[in-house]
């Protein structure tokens, strides 16, 4: 298959998952559309040195990820994560399947947000990673550490945020 | 169905761009390529005819100096390019940065053979006695003009690539905290 054919398949296969990570990372659509097209370069650039040893969707994830901390060298200090207002999302980081009132839910997630962008950009990886529902074993591929050291970080930074979500 | 339109559109536009801008770069780097090693047949087809021709020692040796110059900037740039030009975005994010903070260090192994390479003109300069310098002079304009390229080197370096290098290393220290023993 040539390289046009290929690229174009991976991205009409993966955009909507390339998308909804460039959503975690910016709120403004055309920043969003930016960093989708960042994305869309450098699967281009790296689309040679794919030799299937690793899923395709971890290759992605990869390729996604790394490109938003280059992206973010430009400005990553003032990046802000965006969390969906998803109940099921929002239990996922905070293991708390008892959150039932809706007006409670809201406080939450609104909290959420701003602990969220509070946290460093690599745990900001770690998280959209976890909230595209990947495997401790898959966010250790993507990003390149084990994964007993993924689940410290992940634990880490999960206590981090219901400490502070109670205070 | 328009926004689809639309997404495939942008998409073969992207596409059609990037092919390009692939073709350009490998174009560009082959003709840069080309040169060095044009140069480096030159001073090869000199160092012949100065034999040929039985000019003295000292001659043939400035000339080889310069075509092992050019040898060395060749395959030097041919190694940088390779290096730079296919940075991989697919690497696990840990390698991709490990390889970056190695990329932008303002000075690494490759560049004492840059080192060489400045010191081979140097001495092609200085043996070739039908060039006419004056030996002194040409030391202390070589010397002046090597620290000040290398001043505006560190200088590139500093506004262009340090704070990539000193994020890339921020990133891997944060990385490999929380280290567990497996």
């Amino acid at each position: 298959m040539k390289k046009e054919e290929q690229f174009n398949r991976l991205v009409e296969d993966n955009k909507e998952r390339i998308k909804r990570i460039c959503s975690y990372y910016n709120s403004n659509t055309y920043d969003q559309e930016d960093m989708f097209q960042e994305i869309l370069v450098n699967i281009w650039k790296s689309l040679d040195s794919f030799r299937g040893d690793s899923s395709i969707n971890t290759w992605i994830y990869r390729v996604a990820i790394n490109t938003s901390l280059s992206y973010t060298d430009k400005a990553y200090k003032q990046m802000k994560m965006i969390v969906p207002a998803n109940n099921y999302l929002l239990n996922s980081l905070l293991d708390d399947e008892s959150l039932e009132a809706k007006k409670l839910q809201e406080q939450q997630l609104e909290n959420l947000q701003k602990e969220l962008n509070l946290l460093s950009v690599i745990d900001k990886a770690l998280i959209s990673l976890l909230l595209e529902g990947l495997s401790m074993n898959e966010i250790a591929n993507v990003i390149g550490i084990t994964e007993s050291n993924v689940k410290v970080k992940i634990h880490r930074i999960k206590a981090q945020l219901k400490t502070k979500l109670k205070e | 169905m328009e926004q689809n339109k639309q997404d495939t559109v942008n998409l073969n536009t992207l596409t059609a761009r990037l092919k390009n801008e692939d073709e350009r770069y490998a174009r560009l780097s082959k003709n840069f390529q080309i040169v060095y090693w044009v140069l480096v047949a030159i001073y090869g087809l000199l160092i012949g005819i100065h034999i040929y021709e039985n000019q003295s020692i000292k001659e043939i040796a400035g000339i080889t100096c310069f075509l092992l110059a050019m040898l060395i900037f060749a395959i030097m740039f041919r190694h940088f390019n390779k290096e730079y030009a296919t940075v991989d975005y697919s690497q696990p994010t840990l390698l991709m940065l490990k390889q970056a903070a190695h990329r932008y260090k303002p000075f690494q192994l490759k560049t004492i053979w840059a080192l060489v390479a400045v010191l081979l003109i140097d001495a092609g300069l200085s043996l070739n006695e039908s060039l006419g310098f004056d030996l002194i002079r040409l030391q202390i304009v070589f010397v002046a003009v090597f620290g000040i390229a290398f001043a505006i080197g560190l200088v590139f370096w500093k506004i262009r690539y340090k704070a990539l290098r000193d994020d890339a290393l921020l990133l891997i220290r944060e990385l490999e905290n929380d280290v567990v023993a497996e």
